[in-house]
């Protein structure tokens, strides 16, 4: 069974095509809202709306490929992570003294695997790791993620740079294990 | 440009976009994960509103008609009695007092705006007073001025003894509480003062004084003595 097909039955109701759906979503979603929100279970709390207003929503929902699926859940996701944060959280109100110049980083960043990309994201402030995603990873511009924060687009930018600091002064502390891995 | 910097952290977009997810990030238990989701389809949401919300809007819907219920009881408290102000009388013969529109209004009416009338802003005789008559008669600002200048001839007749003016005033019985001075001015300037408090009428006066304006006698009147000008002073 093909995944529109699936999603034609779970449009009618069928909950063994959504369940299907879920296994196939449930994890990078779950990794995504972890990747926004720090404690795991906020993380499946909104995992669990985000599927809801994904199965109530699905009939509008065209087919057009599993990459807008997975773009549109991807969405549905972020916003729901965003809502949580912004109820939260305020996102003006960050530390900048954890964020410090760094001048270079040693190593390619082309090493990082997954998880100790994930593990550097995670460990940035609300703020910065909120701006970051969503420039970075989700490639949104400035100007939208200060419309979805309720910041302006000044204070977005000036967290990405903070956020990218922090990275590299992270990165620099990891970067002599990495030296240290690669000669060996 | 040739001089921006190249963001070293794009190359991390592909890396965590896999669908796959990433490892040890996934759903610890998938099943009762989905077990609760199909619960919150199958139209058991979890209880969003918190139990202080409910309380808070039960507490304002409480509120409200209670502030209506002691603001009602407040503004009938805090109402003085209808007080009676200068208003226009007509005269027997069809005339009516001038009023002169340069006084100052007397008492403003505490009756709140677009209230209507009721029971108990009426006169003792259950008749409305000669302020909402004037009121509802002649919506003119005359209704509010205090200052009356009255000139009227039938009022004295020889033979008969002058009704007093002061039972000819609008509802004169119904405003216990106000006090009224006629005060005659050809009186005034010849040194004689009336008691005070006391309802003074001259004799006839043929013209009806007023700013710029006389009347003549009435035809088959009394010839009219000097005019006399009979001026209502606010206490």
């Amino acid at each position: 069974m093909t995944i529109s097909e699936q999603i034609e039955d779970a449009r009618s109701g069928n909950s063994a095509a959504q369940k299907v759906l879920f296994n196939r979503l449930a994890d990078p979603m779950m990794a995504l809202c972890c990747r926004y929100v720090k404690n795991r279970e906020d993380a499946e709390e909104i995992l669990l709306d985000g599927f809801y207003k994904f199965f109530s929503h699905l009939s509008a929902f065209r087919y057009q490929g599993e990459a807008a699926l997975f773009a549109w859940v991807r969405q549905i996701m972020v916003n729901e992570c965003l809502m949580f944060l912004r109820k939260r959280h305020s996102f003006a109100i960050v530390s900048e003294a954890e964020a410090d110049a760094v001048a270079g980083v040693e190593g390619s960043l082309d090493d990082l695997s997954a998880e100790e990309i994930f593990g550097l994201i995670v460990r940035l402030p609300v703020g910065y790791r909120t701006v970051f995603n969503l420039h970075v990873i989700e490639g949104i511009e400035h100007g939208e993620i200060a419309e979805m924060l309720g910041i302006a687009e000044g204070t977005s930018k000036s967290q990405l740079h903070k956020a990218k600091l922090l990275l590299r002064k992270m990165l620099h502390q990891k970067g002599v294990r990495y030296a240290e891995r690669k000669k060996r | 440009m040739p001089n921006e910097r190249k963001d070293e952290f794009l190359s991390w977009r592909s890396r965590l976009d896999p669908m796959e997810g990433i490892p040890g990030q996934g759903l610890d238990d998938r099943e009762l994960t989905w077990a609760r989701l199909m619960d919150r389809l199958r139209g058991k949401p979890r209880r969003r509103l918190p139990v202080y919300a409910i309380v808070a809007a039960c507490l304002l819907l409480l509120t409200i008609p209670a502030a209506r219920f002691f603001h009602g009881r407040s503004s009938r408290k805090t109402t003085p009695p209808f007080v009676q102000a200068a208003a226009p009388a007509t005269q027997p013969d069809g005339q009516r007092e001038f009023v002169s529109s340069a006084a100052k209004p007397l008492m403003q009416p505490q009756t709140p705006a677009g209230r209507h009338w009721k029971k108990d802003d009426l006169a003792g005789n259950g008749h409305r007073s000669g302020r909402q008559t004037a009121r509802s008669a002649n919506r003119t600002p005359s209704a509010q001025i205090g200052l009356v200048a009255v000139t009227d001839a039938l009022i004295h007749t020889p033979g008969a003894p002058p009704a007093p003016l002061v039972s000819q005033l609008p509802a004169a019985g119904a405003a216990a509480k106000k006090k009224w001075k006629v005060v005659d001015l050809n009186e005034l300037n010849s040194g004689w003062q009336p008691p005070p408090g006391m309802a003074y009428n001259f004799p006839p006066a043929s013209l009806r004084v007023g700013p710029g304006k006389a009347e003549p006698v009435p035809a088959g009147g009394i010839a009219p003595p000097p005019s006399s000008l009979r001026i209502k002073l606010s206490p």
